[in-house]
């Protein structure tokens, strides 16, 4: 190899480091943006929370009163109060999600071990999600066969049900049976929420945020694709499991629960060997 | 008067006034901080290792539950250049310790305080015991107990 050659084969791996360096560098940046974007992600997730939901809550409780006063008049003005109040119950939902998620991202859980009645939460579902009900005929059965009242995290329990309802509701097939089951078996209290739909292929990504069976230009359902997260976070959270299983032509979701006897205890600590870590 | 906030899993708390903030570990692990001056404590208490994409970025994962700790404890004053750390649990419970999830999370939360900078001036981690740990803002000491 002569003088020019080495010279040429020097300044040609030169010249690959140097792309090398700057593929490197493009990299660095990109994971740069990456880390911003996903840091920027949670501030308005927890902007969102503050500044939307409050005015929302208020807003809810006062045409919540309109809509039974109107109602028991009737009349056209009942009607398309009616329909903006369906409106209302859709964007509180899909609001209270995005606080939901904001909550888990942002690292501000709680857990309030509360004692309520389960059978009135379900009630209170039902009227949150009149929407989704509106004109679809759907039969719904419910058995609650656990002890009406339970000791548990309230606020969560009742977003794992409103989600879980919801994605039944809106999944399953017009006219079709919903069935809702909730009971304690082994100390653990189970919710199953059985609905006639087609076979949910991808298990395991239905639980990411923003994730649809149909996206793009094949959606056809609605919603923000937040719920499902939303409720096996807070399963997570409460030390709980969720499953999903098909049973002929029904997709039949499962939530194991603890059960707490009352406020929640710190079981052990009195048998033990101490250290202190100055 | 101190007060007394008992975290669980996937939970932090940050605190300014005097506080004993507890906890009760078996391989999760907990990042105890601690800013000396001003006297404030945080600590946060995990379950899994690292957020992979799937699901929420919920603080059940210990490089999301660490940042985030580190986040609060700055939001209220604390200074990074002063923040030292104190880590606990990991256990390997029930299992054998090379399928026990407790070592990756030990990991994970030494990586991380060494992204930032904060140094690790005690480690009480691993075994196959479970701990419940106590973590004094009045002088940043942690007093643990050993599952017998």
């Amino acid at each position: 190899m002569n003088h020019d050659d080495i010279l040429q084969t020097h300044l040609q791996t030169e010249s690959k480091m140097d792309e090398l360096k700057n593929v490197f560098q493009t990299l660095e940046m990109m994971n740069k943006k990456l880390i911003e974007s996903e840091r920027s992600k949670s501030h308005f997730l927890a902007l969102v929370r503050n500044e939307f939901n409050n005015p929302l809550i208020g807003m809810g409780s006062l045409l919540k009163h309109l809509y039974h006063s109107l109602k028991s008049k009737g009349g056209e003005d009942f009607e398309l109060f009616h329909l903006a109040y369906l409106d209302l119950l859709k964007l509180n939902f899909q609001l209270s999600n995005i606080v939901s998620a904001a909550e888990v991202e942002t690292s501000i859980m709680e857990k309030n071990i509360t004692f309520f009645n389960i059978s009135a939460m379900l009630e209170d579902i039902d009227n949150a999600l009149l929407f989704l009900l509106y004109n679809r005929a759907v039969k719904i059965t419910k058995n609650v066969k656990c002890s009406v009242s339970i000791h548990n995290d309230r606020d969560k329990i009742h977003a794992i049900l409103l989600n879980l309802l919801a994605n039944a509701y809106e999944y399953t097939l017009i006219g079709s049976e919903i069935s809702i089951e909730i009971f304690e078996d082994d100390k653990k209290l189970y919710i199953v929420i059985r609905n006639v739909g087609t076979d949910i292929k991808d298990k395991k990504s239905i639980f990411d945020p923003f994730y649809q069976q149909q996206m793009g230009f094949t959606r056809v359902h609605k919603g923000l694709g937040l719920g499902l997260s939303v409720t096996k976070a807070y399963i997570d959270f409460l030390g709980g499991k969720i499953f999903i299983t098909r049973d002929n032509d029904a997709n039949v979701f499962i939530a194991q629960l603890p059960i707490y006897n009352n406020d929640e205890q710190i079981s052990f600590g009195d048998e033990l060997d101490g250290f202190i870590f100055d | 008067m101190i007060e007394q906030k008992i975290i669980y899993s996937e939970q932090l708390h940050v605190a300014v006034n005097p506080t004993e903030i507890i906890t009760i570990l078996g391989s999760c692990v907990a990042v105890c901080l601690y800013d000396k001056k001003k006297k404030i404590s945080g600590m946060n208490h995990y379950l899994l290792p690292l957020w992979n994409g799937e699901g929420l970025k919920s603080p059940k994962f210990g490089n999301i539950s660490t940042e985030r700790l580190i986040e609060a404890m700055e939001a209220v004053g604390a200074d990074l250049r002063r923040i030292e750390a104190k880590i606990f649990g990991g256990a390997a419970l029930n299992i054998s310790e090379g399928h026990s999830v407790g070592p990756r999370n030990i990991q994970v939360a030494i990586d991380t305080l060494r992204a930032y900078r904060i140094p690790i001036v005690v480690q009480d981690v691993g075994g196959n015991k479970g701990r419940k740990i106590f973590f004094s803002n009045e002088d940043g000491s942690v007093y643990v107990k050993y599952s017998k």
